[in-house]
């Protein structure tokens, strides 16, 4: 048996596509072909949440691939685009692990995480301030304006699905993304929302606010570009107006909201993390917090390198009607004094 | 119909008629996907296939239409994608070379694998092919894998990978020269191999 008769036998026992994949595939290229139907008027973008409409419609089986703007004009029947931007939630999500692969990791005491949030569905509806120390097998410290946490102790601890892990056990995760999954799917069940969200969630839960390795951290987005239906929303902007890759996993019949991720690809750095209202992504978070700096340092009064003196102005949408009460907290126009 | 038509006559008529190109999708998606799936994980297969025919749509206006079969064209497309990918690729193949089971393989696949006695010798050696793989440079496995798994011609991979037929051939020629080297060579140790394999590849993957 020469080398090429062995080569073609090996992995000749992979499948080929489901028709789940072939069906996704090919909406997203249906997608791409309604883009330059010739006759059809050009939907411009209105605002943040302006894909909902066409999301609901004929691209509901895409999940999750989107395809992007297709030029196609002038007096030869074709005009290749001169660079087709084709972005689906799996490619910014694996460029952030792409990313967070070649970084070096962070040492120190404390992972500390300075971020700026508005609650309207606690009633602070204004931009408050929150700085949390995360101790490695030591107490740590959390510092919360808007709850009034001046600096009160907290025992070591991260939030992993339905219970809490320590650091050290959140090095211990698998940074392979298919075990890791099994893992967060365990973490995940039974806590009341569709298991896809949850695991979403809980995926969030590990990149916010936490000393996620880099090589975790890829595989945290690795194995939430595996998630069935996440969805990246198109020209997204965090809370404090950064251009940010946003990806959430859509609601089911039930209508509950989920959580939202804002990361910076390039990075693989958190942005932010919000909590979703309802099936309406028109109506405004229920809670939304942007990451103003993170990193290690060694004592709960030291800051990571970048934090701001002050916080920064928010950009907030404004509620439509229909929207939960809950949702529809307005802040005020600048952040307040801490 | 497009049962009948050359992939070519299908893509300059998508030009007026978008809908004339699911009948290249039709044609090469599946084809490609089991492609792309011999190399990376079933997500991203599904993904770089998919992708792959939204590029291609994106960019008909440039098919020759010279180019009766849109396979190297297609090719072409998803190992640009798939190049962003190469890393990941070497650590797999070097995980099974060091593992013996494949990070590849759906569960079932596996088990059926493992139960089939008449592959048992492609078993055996999948994971000294595994090494040669991962440690080869990874624009020779391109063309190596174009050849032997998707069953192009010297031309045909030339017009996918952009690359001259002499480059196709040299590259083709040293990948098959190290593939022989290592299938016959008995006297060396599994885990030699694996050592030899994993250092080209930690090399590479701090250099990328």
């Amino acid at each position: 048996m020469d080398e090429l008769t062995l080569l073609s036998e090996f992995r000749s026992e992979m499948s080929g596509p489901t028709a789940a994949e072939t069906d996704a595939a090919r909406a997203a290229l249906i997608a791409a072909m309604a883009q330059v139907r010739p006759g059809q008027p050009r939907t411009k973008p209105s605002g943040r949440r302006f894909w909902l409409p066409l999301a609901a419609g004929t691209c509901a089986a895409a999940v999750g691939i989107a395809a992007a703007a297709v030029v196609a004009s002038g007096p030869r029947p074709i005009r290749p685009a001169a660079k087709p931007a084709v972005l689906t939630a799996a490619i910014v999500l694996r460029k952030a692990a792409s990313a967070a692969a070649s970084q070096a990791a962070g040492h120190g005491r404390f992972f500390v995480s300075e971020s700026e949030y508005i609650d309207p569905s606690n009633g602070r509806d204004v931009p408050a301030q929150r700085t949390i120390w995360i101790g490695n097998g030591v107490t740590g410290r959390l510092l919360d304006r808007g709850w009034g946490a001046t600096g009160s102790p907290i025992p070591p601890g991260l939030s992993f699905g339905r219970g809490v892990i320590t650091w050290s056990q959140l090095l211990s995760l698998p940074t392979a993304p298919g075990p890791l999954l099994a893992k967060i799917a365990g973490a995940s069940r039974d806590n009341g929302q569709p298991l896809v969200q949850a695991e979403f969630a809980t995926i969030v839960g590990l990149l916010f606010e936490s000393p996620t390795t880099p090589a975790l951290r890829a595989a945290l987005y690795l194995a939430a570009s595996r998630l069935p239906g996440v969805t990246l929303v198109p020209a997204a902007h965090d809370l404090i107006g950064r251009a940010a890759a946003e990806v959430y996993v859509p609601p089911g019949f039930a209508g509950n909201g989920g959580d939202a991720l804002f990361f910076d690809p390039s990075t693989s750095a958190v942005l932010g993390v919000a909590t979703l209202v309802g099936s309406n992504l028109q109506c405004p978070p229920a809670w939304e917090a942007a990451v103003l700096a993170a990193g290690y340092v060694n004592s709960t009064f030291q800051l990571p390198a970048g934090a701001p003196a002050s916080l920064r102005p928010v950009t907030w949408r404004r509620a439509v009607p229909g929207c939960p009460a809950s949702a529809s907290g307005q802040p005020s126009a600048s952040p307040s004094p801490s | 119909m497009s049962s009948g038509q050359p992939d070519a006559e299908l893509i300059t008529r998508s030009g007026s008629d978008p809908s004339a190109f699911a009948g290249v999708f039709d044609r090469h998606h599946a084809e490609l996907y089991r492609y792309l799936r011999r190399r990376v994980d079933r997500g991203l297969a599904a993904d770089l296939a998919a992708e792959t025919f939204v590029i291609a749509f994106a960019r008909r206006g440039a098919y020759s239409a010279d180019t009766q079969d849109a396979r190297p064209w297609l090719y072409g497309i998803a190992h640009n994608l798939l190049r962003n990918h190469w890393r990941a690729e070497r650590r797999q193949l070097a995980a099974y070379a060091r593992h013996g089971a494949d990070p590849l393989a759906d569960a079932d696949a596996a088990v059926a694998f493992s139960l089939a006695d008449s592959r048992a010798d492609a078993a055996a050696v999948s994971a000294k092919l595994a090494q040669i793989l991962a440690a080869m440079a990874d624009r020779d496995r391109d063309v190596l894998l174009l050849f032997a798994w998707a069953d192009m011609s010297y031309a045909e991979i030339s017009q996918a990978l952009a690359i001259p037929v002499g480059t196709v051939r040299s590259r083709l020629h040293r990948a098959r020269r190290q593939l022989r080297a290592l299938v016959s060579a008995d006297s060396l140790t599994a885990e030699a191999l694996t050592a030899e394999a994993l250092k080209h590849t930690e090399t590479r993957a701090w250099t990328n």
